[in-house]
């Protein structure tokens, strides 16, 4: 089965923070609650440019949150969407200390966490998260691996502080396919 | 069960050229949904962080729903709910009485981007209303592109041309003191597409900005070096052959002139004064010289806001016309919107002779000198976004009556008699266009509480002062339609466009400038500007320093040794929406003013990463939160606009002779980028 997450090209991200507000927009976490969020990393040697690096939850093949989650609140469907259930957490906050990347959230009106969860009524729907269909450059793209294929690249970035839970973001390079994409132009409305 | 009802408009934000498109839904009168228009054929359905988030201008509990007038002092937060008459009373009295007397330009209209975001609102109806009252008429762009504007018009080139069209064929993109990517996130894939079919994209900017970190080549020149950048690389092109003179002589006015003066200086000497290599001129010059075609990337602001703006700015159109980029498809210099709306509306013949022009010399003169009586502001907020606040405050509260309309009290709004609420985009029906397509701004929603828009308020203005005829038409469409009757909008009605969120094709030159026909007065590019001579300004593009800067002034220096940058970020649209602390989002990603400082010139001040310290000169002192980072040089700090703490250090000089923009009707734009400043940490309140 194809299991999702996002690929990432560090070399189009420009660090507009559009991803992360389109994900509020289209999820409706509260203020100052992001599950999404931008990093400015120092420039590369020999390079004076600031590199940005947007992530959310990556949705690992082995999610620590999950393991260690003890209300079974974490869960991973088939696809690879680790879903996190309001309703039965308790409010320990284990899975954020478990997680490498900070992706679960502490939503303190409620004492639940809150975390991304790619989108998957969009995704049902046949449409892609709100981050990947509003990025202008094009740098965050939905990751769709086939069965057996590993993917790859993200510890060279030195991106990965756990590798053992194998994220699913990769890291990708050069443009994605038709860019800027050319949509068809609708008939006029009767 | 109901279905929401889906309606099709722009983003609020007043990007140039191009605002994305929205879609909303609306249910029980309420906003459930706003997203991306897919069909809008330059966004696609991308929208940036303030677009996402426009919805909460929408819901914010904090919209100002009734006109209010003071019930304290200037300042004092004290408010009185009054009704529409009362307010309109107010000022029709004085305005009359300013009429009567025979000083209508006492009269002062400012709009600013809250209102010209609706492009009828400020082509004509404004303009319309300021013209048929009497009434001085202050455009909003004036801090923006004024000086920028003055040069092109010097030189006869406009540009204004498509960034589709730079995407799909410029070879080269060169972003000149301009940072797209934080200012207008929606150009970021015409730039990359440029990238992609591998083209150069260069950033010149003495900053490291978010454009430079897409960009296949960052130049950092000394700040405020370009008219020596752009003139030093002209001469290598001249030297080495790399020019074709006899079209250049063709096409322009005075280019024997123009050659002359760029080759007397030395490119090693300009190479000094940008503090570069002269290799970096040289592979310059290769660019603009290789034949094929290059934008750049000049597109409004940032060189205007220099002291040798105009001069600035002159000297890239020149050099880009060196290179042959002038007139051909994929290359041109200026981005922007070339759609005319139908002209003979605004009743421009009857604008007050302009006692007050729109400089900011003039608008400092005629407000320190007392002589404005009366001040409409209508989207605009001068107290944060003027400069020199500490010079402008006291300034302001001279005016006997200051009038604020807008969607929220702001800076300017909380030190108003009046405050008239204006509807937000989703409740009035307007028109916007892009380079080459316009676009209708359809109304959704009804106006909240008392709300009004600008052209019904105006409208009753204008009849409490005799004027019948400001809007004669039965309804808003009607306006509109006759708005569309321009040769660019042809065929083109409110009906049309409510069928196409896609937007409909104007009628515009498909590559400008093709004819090589130029606005000057014999038609020909200006190299050599014999207007700009009769106007006393140097009629070839020539370097000058700031007269606050590190060279020109060094006793300043001794006490203020940092250069104070402006910058644009994508989470502020200049100082909307209250400095944008009514939009949840925006304001909790940006919560405070964020100082980017070089670490260096953070330790030598013991000034950490993420302290709060005062920045100051002898114009104010500012609290800011300091960022260490070295995306600026050592010896500049940069600030993001639209915080009012930017402005408290700014200087009001601007290069431009107010006689100058009673002429042209362009320039006075502030000298934004020239202010010196220096920084402390906060001294930690000592316990009693």
């Amino acid at each position: 089965m194809t299991r999702l997450g996002f690929s990432f090209d560090p070399g189009r991200c420009f660090g507009c923070l559009g991803c992360v507000a389109a994900c509020a927009n289209a999820n409706g976490t509260p203020e100052g609650l992001f599950w999404r969020r931008v990093h400015k990393l120092p420039p590369e040697p020999g390079r004076s440019d600031t590199v940005y690096l947007s992530m959310s939850c990556n949705h690992c093949e082995a999610a620590p949150c999950v393991k260690a989650c003890p209300a079974e609140a974490l869960a991973k469907r088939a696809d690879g969407v680790v879903l996190h259930d309001a309703e039965a957490c308790l409010g320990c906050r284990y899975c954020q200390m478990a997680c490498p990347y900070e992706a679960p959230q502490w939503d303190a009106a409620r004492g639940v966490i809150s975390k991304c969860d790619l989108c998957h009524d969009r995704l049902d729907r046949g449409r892609e998260p709100a981050c990947v269909e509003t990025c202008f450059s094009g740098a965050l793209r939905l990751l769709r691996l086939e069965d057996g294929a590993s993917g790859g690249g993200l510890e060279a970035a030195g991106l990965i502080h756990l590798p053992e839970a194998r994220p699913m973001l990769r890291i990708a390079s050069g443009p994605p396919e038709a860019f800027p994409p050319a949509l068809p132009m609708p008939e006029a409305k009767p | 069960m109901p279905q929401p009802n889906t309606h099709y408009t722009v983003c609020p934000h007043n990007c140039w050229p191009v605002n994305c498109g929205l879609k909303v839904e609306v249910e029980d009168g309420c906003l459930c949904g706003l997203e991306g228009n897919p069909h809008h054929d330059f966004s696609r359905g991308r929208l940036c962080v303030k677009g996402q988030a426009s919805g909460e201008i929408q819901r914010s509990p904090h919209r100002l729903t009734k006109p209010m007038k003071r019930a304290g002092a200037r300042g004092e937060g004290l408010w009185e709910p009054i009704g529409w008459d009362e307010a309109l009373d107010t000022i029709a009295a004085r305005m009359g009485a300013n009429r009567a007397a025979g000083r209508p330009e006492a009269n002062a209209v400012y709009h600013s981007h809250g209102n010209i975001v609706q492009r009828v609102n400020w082509k004509i109806l404004t303009p319309r209303f300021a013209n048929l009252v009497g009434a001085t008429l202050w455009d909003g762009n004036f801090p923006c592109w004024y000086d920028v504007g003055l040069a092109q018009a010097l030189t006869g080139y406009w540009g204004l041309h498509d960034p589709v069209e730079t995407g799909a064929f410029a070879a080269a993109l060169v972003n000149w003191a301009q940072d797209p990517a934080a200012s207008q996130a929606n150009l970021v894939p015409y730039l990359l597409q440029v990238r992609d079919r591998g083209g150069e994209v260069v950033t010149i900017d003495p900053r490291v900005t978010q454009t430079a970190a897409l960009s296949t080549w960052h130049l950092r020149p000394r700040l405020g070096s370009d008219t020596w950048l752009a003139n030093g690389v002209a001469s290598v092109m001249l030297r080495q052959g790399l020019v074709d003179e006899a079209a250049m002589a063709r096409m322009g006015d005075g280019f024997d002139a123009y050659r002359a003066h760029v080759l007397a200086l030395e490119p090693r000497l300009a190479a000094r004064e940008c503090e570069l290599e002269l290799k970096d001129l040289e592979r310059l010059a290769a660019l603009y010289g290789q034949g094929r075609p290059l934008c750049t990337n000049l597109t409004r602001g940032a060189l205007g806001k220099q002291w040798n703006g105009v001069q600035m700015v002159r000297a890239v159109l020149c050099l880009a016309a060196l290179g042959g980029h002038i007139g051909v498809r994929g290359g041109g210099v200026v981005w922007g919107e070339a759609v005319d709306w139908n002209p003979g509306l605004a009743a421009q013949d009857r604008a007050v002779p302009a006692v007050h022009p729109n400089n900011f010399n003039a608008i400092d003169a005629a407000l320190e000198a007392g002589a404005i009586d009366t001040l409409l502001v209508v989207g605009g907020n001068p107290l944060t976004q003027w400069p020199n606040l500490n010079r402008l405050r006291p300034q302001l509260a001279r005016v006997p009556l200051v009038v604020v309309n807008d969607l929220f009290l702001n800076h300017t709004a909380r030190e108003a008699d009046l405050v008239l609420p204006a509807t937000s985009w989703l409740e009035e029906l307007g028109l916007r266009a892009s380079n080459s397509r316009i676009y209708l701004m359809d109304q959704a929603m009804a106006p909240l509480g008392e709300c009004r828009e600008a052209s019904w308020w105006m409208d009753a203005l204008a009849r409490r002062l005799g004027v019948p005829d400001y809007f004669p038409w039965p309804d808003k469409e009607a306006c509109l339609d006759e708005c569309l009757a321009s040769e660019a909008c042809a065929g083109a009605s409110v009906a049309e466009l409510r069928r196409r969120p896609e937007g409909m094709a104007a009628h515009v030159a498909e590559v400008p400038y093709a004819d090589h026909r130029f606005q000057t007065a014999t038609g020909r590019f200006g190299f050599f500007s014999e207007q700009a001579r009769s106007l006393g300004l140097p009629p070839l593009p020539t370097p000058e320093e700031a007269p606050e800067g590190p060279r020109n002034s060094p006793g300043l220096l001794a006490r203020f040794p940092l250069q104070l940058v402006s910058e644009r970020r994508n989470t502020h649209f200049h100082s909307f929406h209250d400095s944008h602390r009514m939009v949840p989002t925006l304001r909790s990603l940006e919560p405070e003013p964020l100082l980017h400082v070089h670490p260096r010139d953070g330790a030598a001040r013991g000034v950490a990463d993420g302290d709060l310290a005062e920045l100051f000169n002898d114009r104010g002192t500012a609290r800011v939160r300091v960022e260490w980072t070295t995306e600026v040089a050592p010896g500049q700090v940069g600030l993001n606009d639209g915080w009012p703490e930017l402005n408290l250090l700014t200087s009001s000089l601007c290069p431009v002779a107010p006689e100058v923009t009673a002429v042209t009707g362009l320039g006075g734009q502030p000298a934004y980028q020239n202010a010196l400043v220096q920084l402390a940490k906060v001294a930690p309140k000592v316990a009693r």
